[in-house]
């Protein structure tokens, strides 16, 4: 089942076929894919009920605009890591069809800088103190 | 180097738990979003009196759309064609879906926060 080549009338033909030529990855590889993007996609949901709850919930800090400077960031990366895990799992989804090393993604770098300086600023503005 | 497919006792393909550990991110992810779209209708709606209901309501549509999407989600997994790729669809709805709370969240914080 994973070696059944697709995409050419004929198996037996040696020359290039027209459309790449693909697999049927192993079901297990797609069902994970599937569920990195989901964690992917509860990460961004994370982010964002932070930023809207920093943004309406939290007392007013002493800095002008601390609850948007600490809220808006959260939200902006949230609605990133939600679009960049829908195209990283369709581009896993092909290069394992295609039978191509899986793509990197530069999203665990961005999340783990983008957490980091949220943090920096969420001190700041509890070192300055809430009204 | 090719992979040896998974087999179960009785010889057939076997994709052992997998299925069952992805229904259950799904499961899982559909009530981050309910939990998300809760936080977002708690600042919309202020909860006392009367509004509870309105807060309630929305919850529970909320509820009810994740229920639905996943059913929707089982439905393509089982009608997936042999050599087609996984149906698009749910996945273009959860990104979506949450791309939207993301600007529901943007617009509040920009105009009603301080």
């Amino acid at each position: 089942m994973t070696e059944e080549p697709v995409g050419t009338d004929d198996p037996g033909r040696q020359d290039t076929p027209t459309v790449p030529q693909e697999i049927e990855p192993d079901a297990r590889f797609t069902y994970a894919n599937e569920r990195t993007f989901l964690a992917w996609n509860r990460t961004a949901l994370a982010l964002i009920a932070t930023g809207v709850a920093a943004t309406q919930l939290l007392p007013q800090f002493h800095v002008a605009h601390g609850r948007k400077i600490l809220g808006i960031p959260l939200i902006a990366l949230g609605a990133l890591v939600a679009i960049t895990s829908f195209l990283q799992w369709r581009a896993n989804e092909r290069a394992m069809r295609e039978r191509r090393p899986l793509p990197s993604s530069p999203m665990t770098a961005v999340l783990s800088i983008g957490i980091g300086i949220v943090s920096v600023i969420a001190v700041v503005l509890v070192i300055r103190g809430s009204k | 180097m090719p992979v040896e497919p998974m087999r179960g006792l009785d010889g057939e393909w076997d994709e052992s738990l997998a299925p069952e550990r992805t229904q259950l991110a799904w499961s899982r992810t559909g009530l981050a979003m309910v939990v998300a779209v809760g936080v977002l209708a708690r600042r919309v709606y202020t909860l006392n009196g009367t509004a509870d209901i309105v807060g309630l309501v929305m919850v529970v549509a909320g509820t009810l759309i994740w229920m639905i999407g996943m059913r929707e989600s089982r439905r393509l997994e089982v009608a997936m064609e042999p050599h087609g790729m996984t149906g698009r669809l749910p996945f273009r709805l959860i990104t979506a879906g949450t791309v939207l709370v993301a600007l529901g969240g943007l617009v509040f914080g920009l105009l009603v926060s301080t």
